[in-house]
């Protein structure tokens, strides 16, 4: 079995969409995320385990966040993603969940620094090594980059439509980061292309429709690996 | 500008008082009763490395102690895992280490559990199973002060405010110590014999703390009275043996 980590943010550790109406927050058991329907879909060849942290972002700390209780670089999906890996071994592959903060936080991140941030988690990936090998774990993993899905309204958040344009630009530029650096690709966006509720957070369909894509990216992945064997 | 989370903490409280009213509302799937095992190389499943063969190998979930207290327990519980071999109860390793990845910040239970707590929620319970590795790297260590580091993390997982208040995080969360399971020959750290004795001093200075501050404890050792062949990690029949103890134990506390 080849086990694949989820390496995400609100949206992989199931973070529903808020009603404003009740200011209700809700927290979606796995086996209805992304991550465990997919997991389900690939069942038993493969395994998806979750490391998520509402709020984390690619690579960059949250001083923004300095009243939530945690260290500001608790929030840095690259500080934290050794961490993460050494917690979760051993691994095939890991997905790369992250962006949508990056994005909300500074929309106007230009398509260079927002590859620079992806680039740097994946150098990270590549480079990853525990002090002995791990029976299971083969080096380097494989990695998958999500494009982040289509921002809806975002009513408490002005800078959700420069967010989304950002989003949009910024799917032919992680395409072709991933084929240059043998990644795997996924684009959220395909499954998710807008969202109601709070413009931000994936409700139970789009989980739905997002584990399908990407357990159908991984299925195809793998077998052209096989294939080109 | 804020994104992820929109509410400030004061609206999600209104959001708790208001589901607790409706709680009838759960028609989906009964809510698991979710349990964190928070600990060192003996929750991540580290067995002795061989020094010829000089590999790791991790047991896997099924076989872990954790895995094992699933079974146990039943569908209606959820047990989770947050464990980082050589994870302390509340102190930085020396960043010189040889080979990790890591800064020494990082093996601080202490440190680490906010996060961790975070990414787990909604959690009715934290297992503990830290406290081996303080000794460990200082076998000067007195009782008290280990002792007082086991604490300060229960008191921390009592007074976790979710940075996400969440509907199903209604009540606070409670903490089983898993007492430090015991320490045994080490080819190549003289140090056990003294951490050994206070780990065994400290077990009792353990339940007179957990009364009085209202934290759970049990004692790991007595299931596991030998540990590996390395002093230090359990293989698969100790998992066994602990598992079922864990089990008993958590069953305990959640159904006072």
């Amino acid at each position: 079995m080849k086990r694949i980590l989820a390496y995400g943010d609100s949206n992989t550790w199931g973070f529903l969409p808020i009603d404003f109406a009740v200011g209700k927050l809700e927290r979606l058991p796995f086996s209805e995320s992304w991550a465990g329907i997919a997991s389900a879909q690939l069942a038993p060849d493969f395994e998806i385990v979750v490391d998520a942290l509402p709020g984390r972002t690619l690579g960059v700390d949250r001083p923004d966040m300095a009243t939530r209780g945690l260290p500001s670089h608790a929030w840095n999906g690259l500080a934290e993603l050794s961490a993460a890996l050494i917690r979760n071994a051993p691994l095939d592959a890991i997905i790369l969940a992250l962006g949508t903060n990056d994005l909300l936080l500074e929309p106007e991140i230009s398509v260079e620094a927002y590859l620079e941030r992806t680039q740097a988690l994946v150098t990270s990936v590549k480079a990853f090594k525990l002090p002995l090998p791990l029976i299971g774990m083969e080096a380097p993993m494989r990695v998958f980059v999500m494009a982040q899905h289509g921002f809806g309204e975002t009513p408490t958040n002005p800078n959700g439509p420069q967010a989304e344009q950002k989003r949009a630009l910024l799917v032919g530029a992680l395409r072709a980061f991933s084929e240059n650096h043998q990644c795997g690709f996924i684009d959220a966006a395909e499954a998710v292309s807008t969202l109601g509720g709070d413009g931000v957070h994936l409700d139970r369909a789009a989980h739905r429709r997002l584990g399908g894509l990407i357990a159908n990216t991984l299925e195809h992945f793998y077998h052209a690996g096989e294939r080109a064997k | 500008m804020k994104s992820g989370f929109l509410l400030s903490r004061r609206e999600g409280l209104a959001g708790l008082a208001l589901s607790a009213v409706s709680a009838p509302g759960f028609a989906k799937a009964k809510p698991k009763i979710r349990i964190l095992a928070f600990g060192a190389s003996n929750t991540w499943g580290f067995q002795p490395v061989d020094a010829k063969e000089r590999v790791l190998r991790r047991l896997s979930f099924d076989e872990r102690w954790t895995g094992v207290a699933q079974r146990s327990l039943g569908a209606d519980f959820e047990i989770v895992e947050d464990a980082l071999p050589g994870r302390t109860a509340g102190v930085d390793r020396p960043t010189t280490q040889a080979g990790s990845s890591l800064p020494g910040s990082a093996f601080n239970g202490l440190t680490e559990l906010p996060e961790a707590l975070a990414r787990n929620i909604p959690l009715s319970l934290v297992v503990l199973q830290l406290g081996t590795n303080d000794l460990m790297l200082d076998a000067t260590l007195s009782a008290d002060a280990l002792v007082e580091r086991i604490a300060v993390l229960c008191r921390t997982i009592a007074r976790f405010a979710p940075p996400i208040p969440l509907a199903n995080q209604g009540k606070p969360m409670r903490a089983l110590v898993m007492a430090p399971t015991g320490i045994g020959p080490m080819a190549n750290n003289s140090n056990w014999q003294q951490a050994e004795a206070t780990r065994i001093k400290a077990w009792p200075e353990l339940q007179a703390a957990g009364l009085k501050e209202g934290f759970s404890v049990f004692d790991g050792a007595s299931a596991v009275p030998s540990p590996g062949i390395d002093g230090l990690h359990f293989g698969a029949e100790s998992h066994r043996k602990l598992g079922r103890l864990a089990a008993v134990a958590i069953r305990r506390v959640l159904s006072d």
